[in-house]
């Protein structure tokens, strides 16, 4: 008996340990995880700023995404590596959705979309409790919500808008996208009356510096496209891009730029710095640079580099040298800046207009006003012509910010790489959705392997 | 068979019930000791474990007659007593130990183990004293000697793998030591091996419904670590060769692919405690030290794994370290050297020059008299310049010994290897692989009926290699010295020293982007791993029918890896990838907690009935904590940390829990020891659900029936044993513990920190569960000399996890894993060993195994189409479709002859596709769309073209066609990855017992691999490879000014057919992987005893081995075994489905080794 009792005694002991260890921190199963923020966590105006600061990384990494396959499209760049798709791209077969770059950008892009639409109806909400520390942050969301939809604007086809995390929208629509260029001006107009509340004039400035690009974006793609061809009058005057133009002209200094840097690699999936510097998948066109004697595949390097010269002086172009030391001769950076928007390319819309307008003496004058910055000897208005000195101001002084390929349309301009049978060489295409929307998006009515209607 | 089972007079007088009643045997009691025999039934079903009860002595008071009938059974035994109680209690008789062994006098048992046939002694044969834990091994003499025996008439239970067991009666006497002498019968079958894994306590085979493959280590064998071991012993595991490099693991797989998404590697246990098996520059399996190994057990599927819950439907290895015996210590010392040379199977790199001028500079380079322009020549890059032959060294040793109540077995083992890459000759970076292997296991029986052990293992694990050395990798030597163009090499910036050796820079191997050969070799990648891991058990038979076992145990492994190019490490001006030099550097630790409780019930329920019950609990808590870091930019030659790096700058730090656990219980029921019908389940938890989930129950059910057991059993067709199985149990695998949730990740941006959409989120996961049927059955023909064995499974798995890609306009790019796919599989696995001849002077024994195998996707569900693997890499061929065969290969078919001379041709749609009539070829010239006839192909080609160029590229075009009539010619089902069949077979010779020779084959066929390497090397491309001599061939042909314009005709035809791919990714790029390897074979000299005494050791042993010395295969590439890129155990479709293509990998290297054996 005396042993059963402590056999009982042990095994209540034993039982009581057991579920002591057992309920002890090691093993309770409800842990959390500390790698990332659960989005409860987020619906407090606490959260705005690093929301916000998340928003400007998308679309830079967004950007370093997206503006690869379109400048090698374009003459800007052209393939010197080892992957196809890259050479198709170069060869002018823009419109193939399962194009691989094509395919992994979009996704970024796309994210960034999304991400705007979130924070604009987050932050707007903060404020409208009047709960956001700094109204800086909705006015900086409106802005990078801007970039993000002239982006899509200036790249794309066609694109899906509407959807909202596993509920799919149809695409916007070739002939509709100019609502993407709607919206990013209405993000503007709203964006823009809290930065002179708030006093920033900087941050005024890039806004209407940006609203001036995506009226004339909205502009040029109204002459551009649906018609896909070089129209008769390529040249853009909108009066609010003017207006726009002038007015933040007023407020930025000479040479003033808004730039998105990346801060690190972020884990995009491509990156047009990387392919360029380390991969040496591509490199700048050879309108523009002069390849290495011994390595054909990077730029030569200093003045000896740049082949695209000044029409002005026939010297190797000064700005174009710039850019290209920025973007192209840091040896594996994936982190160039991208020039969003910049006091020059005000002049060059403001010199359109002028153009346009038959304005010869404001068209002088605007062009000039860049080449001063750059203390290159005054343009005579007439060697070359203006339109000329148009094409090539822009060329060099929007070199690599995703203007080229819509240019390149405009005003005919064919890349020597395009092959004749390829998209570029017939229509003015650009991206179209890519083929992992059009595999997931039971609402966009094409398989990944069909080309968007009318870039076939 | 037979357990003796010593009770104090106090607890019998204390016996009330009972099943079997005990008669006292007259002549054998004596005394207070009554010697009461049990019928055949009752013991066996009474003990229900590994021994059958024979003999009972029981202790029991004076007062009791002789034949009288004693009540064996205690009131305890009526009870259940919870397992974790059990098991603590377990612990608490720790504290208070009753010793009886050391109260009762006690002698000693010695002998010889020989096999009956050849007359050899018999190294590692178990004895047992039944019933109680002393036990003991034969050493290298085959004898053994058990000290601290009860003075008493014992059992003593002799097995080993590959015999039939044996008992025997021996009574002992005080002080005294007994001579028991075995004979074993050489046993193909072995259904009363005793195994562990997967039934909750030991338990025959033959008990068992389902398969438990043992493996036992090879003596002798050329076996250097765990993937070794497993690679080519059972029929349905595969050990698949990651790559040929130095410390490279295997990727384990069982049955195949249970899961798309998660790991398909099984999970590992050593004595009882889960380990970490991942790893994946060095394999965490191949930290275990081979020769501390006894067994391994392993489940093949969830009809034998269901016990483990989730996480096991890939099967389970549990591993058995080796214990101490009770002897003087015993000394074993392992020396071995080994040579290691690759196979001579990758191509030379081929070129030609254009000129005169060229070939002559090149005449002058390669030193190969007479190029002319055109003339394709060859230089073994690879062979010659980058390989060396490589050398290990392996010395190891062990003592074992022990008394009666402390055993212990000691083991260390230290292996170094510089492997056949590159030495130093173009740089710093080399192949070394060192390891440290310690281990020390203690056993302690304070007294008969507890058990106590604890092992302690140590591992320090070294490894360093070129920088992305193996993969697909731009900036690897390997790829490098593939993607090189002998025409391009030159000395341009430095002086020219000797083929492929400039005194500078230059470009001295033609490599025409990313890298220089000699650069890569400057970059260095390391690895260090410092391991701990102790197991602690402990085991309590408190009644006869109760035992109770408790392991808890603890593996920590803490890793280092770093990747290093040295400041100004473009010595070619080659490289623009951080010539200024970078460093990155990774630490990870993970440290994996086990608790096992587990009380098992074992008793007759009538004489013919007996019932094994055994219920208990487990858990593991698995914690990662990483930390990453990088810069590039050094700022000058010599440093070599991270923090000096100036530009690129970025850290990381990930720290991750999953906790998984369950409680168990199973009952098996026999019937006169012929059947035995075992029902069991699991309830699971996991964090990955979360606390208020509810947790999943696993169901098993499992029956066997050994008809030749029966007394009527009359050897019909001479089979003297037969049994027959049937199995059917479930498994999961769970997601990661943070899948379920709506996250925003970290991405900073210049403004400060930010957050970005991660992951969608999926409140709804579970895991997927595996449902798996076997039935089979075991045959012995001639004596159990010939054995056969057959299994026929199905496996079917539900709620498949899938990583679902919603429309990435939603916001979050990042697939979300719901469970939405099904999925089956069926297999069919057969053994067979015979030992052919069994004569002192010779003996032969041959074995044979298959296991086909075949998986299907039956649904993906939401929506998907497929799954593309590797999806942001277009030239990766394999996609996952319902309806076809799992890693099936999809790429662009070549149109054929249109069928009967005509010029129409039917797909399997019954639709027109495009195929060549008649003076045509299957080349879509300029893209219009049909079959170019010969004379436009003439006229074009007139003149020579230059096949580099995008001009003749998209010019000769290759005519496709639509074969399958799914209306997209880039995915036409051209194979899959995965073997139909695969298996191994092999004999082991024994020469008038001194000598032995073994051998091991394993095979693999009916997959397709898809060669990436190949693809580069003999197709055109811009910078990468087109240097193999026929591509080269070709593409001079088209170039050669002197060519006829039907010389360039027969080229663009071969072109076309066979070397026109990468432009159409896949196109003539999958060719058949069936192989037959010779992965093993040794040659041992055993030293008679005395030659052995005379030089001063207890025996003495002499190896000559070599590992994958042959191979057989059709497969032009290097390897036909291999995968992608390393391991990659930790899951993701990308890492689950890359076997079977290659894409720049090692082939398997060959090893020559001479091992010594001594033991004294």
């Amino acid at each position: 008996m005396h042993s059963q009792i402590r056999f009982c005694a042990r095994a209540l002991a034993a039982g009581i340990v057991v579920a002591a260890v057992a309920s002890c921190s090691v093993f309770d199963t409800n842990i959390s995880n500390p790698n990332a923020v659960t989005e409860d966590s987020l619906n407090k105006a606490s959260s705005v700023p690093p929301l916000v600061n998340g928003l400007a990384a998308s679309v830079t990494r967004a950007l370093t995404g997206v503006y690869g396959p379109y400048s090698v499209t374009s003459d800007e760049l052209t393939w010197v590596g080892s992957r196809e798709d890259w050479g198709r791209l170069d060869a002018g077969d823009i419109s193939k959705a399962t194009n691989e770059y094509n395919d992994t950008a979009y996704p970024f892009i796309s994210e960034a979309r999304w991400l705007s639409n979130y924070m604009i109806t987050k932050v707007d909400s903060f404020d409208q409790k009047h709960e956001l520390r700094d109204r800086t942050d909705l006015a900086r969301t409106y802005l990078y919500a801007a970039i993000t939809y002239i982006t899509i604007g200036d790249m794309y086809d066609d694109f899906v808008l509407g959807s909202d995390r596993q509920v799919p929208a149809p695409p916007v629509g070739e002939a509709n996208m100019r609502v993407v260029y709607d919206s990013a001006i209405t993000y503007l107009d709203r964006g823009i009356p809290i930065t002179v509340a708030l006093g920033n004039k900087e941050l005024q400035s890039q806004m209407l510096a940006l609203r001036a690009r995506a009226k004339h974006a909205r502009a040029l793609w109204s002459l551009l496209r649906p018609a896909r061809t070089t129209p008769v009058n390529p040249l853009v005057n909108d009066a609010g891009a003017n207006d726009d133009a002038t007015a933040a002209l007023a407020l930025m200094a000479g040479n003033y730029r808004l730039k998105l840097t990346p801060v690190t690699g972020g884990g995009a999936s491509i990156s047009m710095a990387s392919e360029m510097n380390s991969r040496q998948e591509i490199r700048a066109g050879s309108v523009y640079i002069n390849p290495n004697p011994t390595k054909s595949t990077v730029v030569a390097d200093g003045v000896a580099g740049i082949k695209l010269r000044d029409p002005v002086t026939g010297q190797p172009d000064p700005v174009l040298l710039k850019a290209i030391d920025e973007c192209c001769r840091l040896a594996s950076t994936t982190l160039t800046p991208f020039t969003i928007i910049s006091a020059k390319e005000m002049h060059l819309i403001l010199a359109e207009a002028a153009l346009a307008a038959g304005n010869a003496a404001e068209v002088v004058s605007r062009i000039n006003a860049m080449r001063a910055l750059e203390a290159l000897p005054a343009w005579d208005g007439t060697t070359p012509d203006a339109l000329t000195m148009l094409i090539y101001s822009r060329q060099v002084n929007l070199f690599l910010q995703g203007r080229r390929l819509a240019d390149m349309y405009r005003f005919g301009i064919k890349d020597a790489q395009w092959l004749p049978a390829n998209i570029a060489s017939r229509k003015a295409c650009f991206m179209p959705i890519a083929a992992i929307e059009r595999r997931t998006n039971p609402l966009v009515n094409m398989t990944a392997e069909q080309r968007s209607p009318s870039c076939t | 068979m037979a357990v003796a089972v010593a009770l104090a007079a106090s607890e019998a007088v204390s016996l009330t019930t009972c099943h079997a009643a005990l008669v006292c045997h007259p002549e054998r009691s004596e005394g207070s000791r009554c010697w009461a025999e049990i019928p055949r039934f009752a013991r066996d079903d009474k003990i229900g474990l590994t021994d059958a009860l024979e003999w009972i002595i029981v202790e029991a008071p004076k007062q009791v007659p002789r034949a009288t009938t004693l009540l064996v059974e205690s009131s305890m035994s009526r009870q259940f007593v919870p397992l974790a109680a059990g098991a603590l209690l377990l612990i608490a008789s720790v504290a208070e130990p009753r010793r009886l062994a050391a109260q009762n006098p006690t002698g000693s048992i010695e002998g010889t183990i020989t096999d009956v046939g050849t007359g050899r002694t018999l190294v590692g044969a178990r004895i047992i004293v039944a019933g109680t834990q002393i036990g003991g091994l034969t050493n290298e003499s085959g004898t053994f000697r058990i000290a601290g025996v009860p003075a008493r008439q014992v059992e003593l239970n002799v097995r080993l793998i590959g015999y039939a067991p044996q008992n025997r009666t021996v009574v002992v006497r005080e002080g005294q030591t007994e001579r028991a002498d075995f004979k074993l019968q050489v046993s193909a079958l072995q259904l009363e091996q005793v195994v562990v894994t997967g039934s909750g306590q030991q338990t025959e085979v033959k008990r068992l419904g389902n398969t438990v493959a043992v493996i036992q280590p090879p003596d002798n064998a050329p076996v250097h670590d765990l993937s070794n071991l497993l690679q080519a012993r059972e029929p349905g595991l595969t050990a698949i060769s990651s790559s040929g490099l130095t410390g490279e693991g295997a990727r384990i797989r069982i049955r195949g692919n249970a899961s798309l998404t998660q790991s398909n590697e099984p999970v590992v246990f050593v004595d009882g405690v889960r380990i970490n098996s991942g790893g994946a520059m060095t394999s965490r399996l191949d930290d275990l030290d081979p020769n501390s190994i006894e067994r391994i057990e392993v489940l093949k599927g969830a009809a034998a794994a269901t016990l483990y819950g989730t996480q096991a439907s890939n099967g389970v290895i549990q591993v058995f370290t080796k214990k101490g015996v009770s002897r003087p210590p015993r000394w074993s010392v392992q020396m071995e050297q080994e040579a290691i040379t690759f196979p001579d199977r990758i191509a030379p790199n081929a070129g030609y020059a254009r000129t005169q001028g060229r070939a002559d500079s090149l005449s002058a380079y390669w030193q190969i008299p007479g190029l002319q322009p055109f003339q394709v020549f060859e230089v073994p890059i690879f062979k010659d310049y980058l390989t060396e032959t490589g050398n290990a060294s392996i010395v190891g040793g062990s003592v074992s010994g022990g008394a009666s109540t402390l055993t212990y077995f000691g083991s260390g083992r230290f292996e170094r290897e510089n492997g056949p890459i590159g030495g130093t000759r173009f740089g710093p970076a080399d192949d070394i692989l060192r390891r440290i292997q310690t281990g020390v296991n203690l056993s302690l029986v304070p007294a008969n009926n507890v058990r106590l052990g604890v092992r302690s293992s140590y591992y320090n694990i070294e490894s360093e290699r070129p920088g992305d050395i193996i993969g697909n990798s731009i900036y690897g030597a390997f790829a490098l010295s593939q993607y090189a163009r002998p025409e391009g090499a030159n000395c341009d910036k430095s002086s020219y020293m000797a083929p492929g050796q400039c005194d500078g820079p230059g470009n001295p191997f033609g490599n025409m982007a990313f890298m220089g050969l000699r650069e890569a070799m400057q970059q260095i990648t390391s690895e260090k791993v410092s391991r701990y891991n102790g197991v602690f058990t402990a085991g309590w038979t408190p009644l006869a029918e109760v035992t109770t076992d408790l392991t808890a145990g603890y593996d920590i492994v803490n890793r280092r890896n770093t990747n290093f190019a040295p400041y100004r490490y473009n010595i070619d001006e080659i490289t623009t990838n951080n010539p200024d030099g970078s460093r990155s550097i990774g630490s990870a630790m993970n440290r994996l907690l086990t608790l096992d409780a587990k009380v098992a019930w074992n008793r007759p329920i009538t004489p013919e009935i007996s019932s094994a019950f055994v219920a208990g609990m487990q858990v593991f808590n698995d914690r990662n904590e990483s930390s990453s870091g990088s810069a590039a930019g050094l700022p000058g030659p010599g440093i070599v940390v991270v923090g000096a790096g100036g530009r690129s700058i970025q850290n990381g730090e990930a720290i991750a829990t999953d906790i998984n656990g369950g409680y168990f219980g199973q009952e098996q029921v026999g019937f006169r020891n012929l059947a035995f019908l075992t029902i069991g389940g699991r309830y699971d938890f996991a964090s990955a659900f979360g606390k208020e989930s509810p947790g999943v129950f696993y169901p098993k059910a499992s029956l066997s029936f050994v008809p030749s057991d029966w007394s009527r059993w009359n050897r019909p067709f001479g089979m003297n044993t037969l049994r027959l199985r049937l199995a059917v149990g479930q498994s999961g695998r769970a997601p990661g513990s943070f899948d379920k949730l709506t996250t925003f990740g970290p991405l900073p941006a210049e403004q400060g920190a930010g957050l970005v959409p991660a992951q969608l989120g999926n409140q709804a996961l579970k895991p997927e569960i595996a449902t798996e049927y076997e039935g089979g059955f075991e045959m012995g023909l001639r004596d159990d000399r010939i054995g056969l064995n057959a299994t026929a499974w199905k496996r079917k798995v539900k709620d498949l996890l899938i990583d679902q890609q919603f429309d990435p306009s939603g916001g979050f790019r990042n697939t979300q894993i719901a469970n939405i796919g099904n999925m089956h599989g069926n297999g069919y696995e057969f053994g067979a060993r015979a030992f052919v001849v069994s004569r002192p002077s010779f003996g032969v024994e041959v074995f044979a195994n298959a296991a086909y195998l075949s998986q299907t996707i039956d649904t993906l569900g939401g929506g998907l189409a497929f799954i593309k693997v590797d999806p942001s890499y277009n030239r990766h061929l394999v996609y996952l479709k319902a309806h076809d065969p799992l890693g099936s290969l999809y790429a662009p078919r070549l149109a054929s002859a249109c069928p009967g001379g005509g010029t129409t041709a039917m797909n399997k749609a019954n639709k027109p596709m495009a195929c060549y009539g008649p003076g045509t070829l299957p080349i879509n010239l300029n893209n219009n769309g049909r079959a170019a006839t010969e004379a436009e192909l003439l006229a074009y080609l007139s003149q020579p073209r230059d096949l580099r160029t995008s001009a003749v590229q998209t010019a000769l075009q290759p005519l496709l066609a639509d074969y399958d009539g799914v209306g997209v010619l880039s995915q036409q089902r051209v194979g899959d990855i995965i073997p139909d069949w695969t298996g191994s077979f092999g004999t082991n010779f024994t020469i008038s017992s001194n000598w032995r020779v073994q051998s091991v084959f394993e095979y693999r066929t009916g997959y397709q691999i898809a060669n990436l390497t190949d693809a580069f090397r003999s197709s055109q491309h811009a910078t990468i490879g087109s240097n193999t001599k026929p591509y080269a061939t070709v593409e001079a042909t088209l170039n050669n000014p002197a060519s006829t314009p039907e010389q360039r005709l027969a080229a663009a035809r071969e072109y076309i057919t066979h070397y026109r791919r990468l432009l159409e990714p896949g196109l003539n790029e999958v060719s058949d992987g069936d192989f037959v390897r010779m992965r093993e074979i040794s040659v041992t000299y055993n030293a008679p005893a005395a030659l052995a005494a005379r030089a001063g050791f207890g025996s003495m042993s002499i190896t000559a081995a070599g590992r994958n010395l042959w191979l057989a295969t059709k497969y032009s590439g290097a390897d036909p075994e291999l995968a992608y890129a390393g391991r990659q155990p930790g899951g993701g479709t990308t890492a689950n489905f890359r076997d079977a293509s290659e894409a720049f990998n090692l082939p398997t290297p060959r090893r020559f080794s001479l091992m010594v054996n001594l033991g004294f």
